[in-house]
């Protein structure tokens, strides 16, 4: 009987241990939100004088440039871009993982987005002399946030530009299956071994990294991606081949499962 | 007559940027460090805000807020200009019905465009 008291008394030690350990943990997950928050407008707020000075003096708005004072500032700018970039992932994710993010819905014509966005990566492209291949077959209008998508298929597809070496090929593929819109991106790229295959979609995932930083970047687009898709009642997946190349596939459905954030939140507490 | 703009934001630098941005099209620009010196600084001239939300002392919300609650103020316009981006954000700015919200950093074009459709 003594025996079975102890145990109890033990078993209830132990269950407050955990509760103790679970409250921690969620006041941990606040905190770090909070700080994600809070960085990212500490962050924001120099870059806003920056910017507009900087968009000031390259219009010749503060006074002609020297051709060397330009491409200086050019510079400057280019890199000013790719730190704001960062922040935005930074604050998409800290969104999402709040069950945050905002949608803007409306009807939207999936091919005009893909089209706008490899309009947008055809100079990177062409400056490694790649090759964009497009099959766009006819999609019917969907319920979507056409800005969130834009953002989605320009990552896709500036991932599949970033890892296609010089002179290679990317294809760009549509089809519509009953109510399933299958949009491809693939690349020729130095594809991705099949152990990381299963968290190409992990936040801060970088497959290709080390010190040589050949492909930099913050791990933090695919996440990004498959939050949005998910969001949208989607799916996106892999396949990749190490030296052969990688094949995104997304899936939306002309018929939305839930509302988005709602959706969203499901596929985030997974 | 030239148009009126008032600048509402706490950082300076950011103040000073807008101002010669909007003076270089030809706006008479006012500026306010914080939503106290905005109230205080407005006037029936002024034709256009842009108002920044996080501040101290009053911030952009309670300042929509009294504005809204003012006869002779409640119909001037308001482009928020801010580094908040979140949803519950975007639906405040709605309920308020705020003309524009433009997430800083800013375009200096698209900045522009928004102001110019207003005081067209």
């Amino acid at each position: 009987m003594n025996e079975l008291k102890k145990a109890k008394l033990e078993i209830k030690k132990m269950k407050k241990m955990i509760d103790n350990q679970a409250e921690q943990l969620k006041e941990l997950e606040k905190m770090k939100i909070e700080f994600l928050n809070v960085t990212s407008h500490e962050l924001k707020t120099p870059l806003t004088p920056i910017q507009a000075y900087l968009d000031l003096l390259l219009k010749g708005s503060l006074g002609e440039l020297t051709s060397a004072q330009k491409e200086g500032l050019e510079v400057i700018f280019r890199n000013i871009k790719k730190l704001r970039i960062l922040i935005w992932d930074i604050l998409d994710l800290t969104r999402m993982e709040a069950g945050k993010m905002k949608f803007n819905m409306s009807e939207i014509q999936l091919t005009d987005i893909i089209k706008d966005v490899i309009k947008d990566a055809e100079l990177s492209a062409k400056e490694k002399k790649i090759i964009i291949n497009q099959s766009l077959g006819y999609l019917p209008p969907i319920e979507g946030d056409k800005e969130r998508l834009t953002q989605v298929f320009t990552n896709l597809i500036s991932n599949a530009v970033k890892f296609t070496p010089k002179n290679g090929e990317i294809s760009i593929e549509a089809e519509r299956k009953g109510y399933r819109n299958i949009i491809a991106v693939k690349d020729t790229g130095i594809g991705i071994p099949k152990k990381d295959l299963n968290r190409v979609f992990d936040k801060f995932y970088q497959v290709h990294r080390g010190t040589k930083r050949k492909y930099p970047g913050t791990g933090l687009g695919l996440t990004i991606c498959e939050g949005v898709i998910k969001a949208h009642g989607g799916e996106i997946q892999v396949e990749s081949e190490p030296r052969k190349g990688s094949s995104f596939y997304v899936t939306l459905y002309s018929k939305r499962l839930g509302k988005p954030t709602e959706a969203y939140a499901e596929a985030f507490r997974r | 007559m030239k148009k009126s703009i008032l600048v509402v934001d706490d950082e300076e630098d950011t103040r000073k940027v807008l101002k010669l941005i909007l003076e270089q099209e030809g706006y008479d620009v006012i500026t306010a460090s914080n939503g106290k010196e905005c109230l205080k600084k407005l006037n029936k001239n002024v034709n256009l805000i842009l108002l920044d939300i996080m501040m101290p002392v009053l911030d952009g919300w309670e300042v929509i807020a009294k504005m809204k609650a003012n006869q002779k103020f409640r119909k001037i316009p308001i482009i928020i200009l801010t580094v908040k981006s979140g949803k519950e954000d975007y639906d405040k700015a709605k309920t308020f019905k705020i003309k524009d919200y433009i997430v800083k950093p800013f375009e200096t074009d698209n900045l522009m465009r928004k102001v110019k459709r207003f005081l067209k």
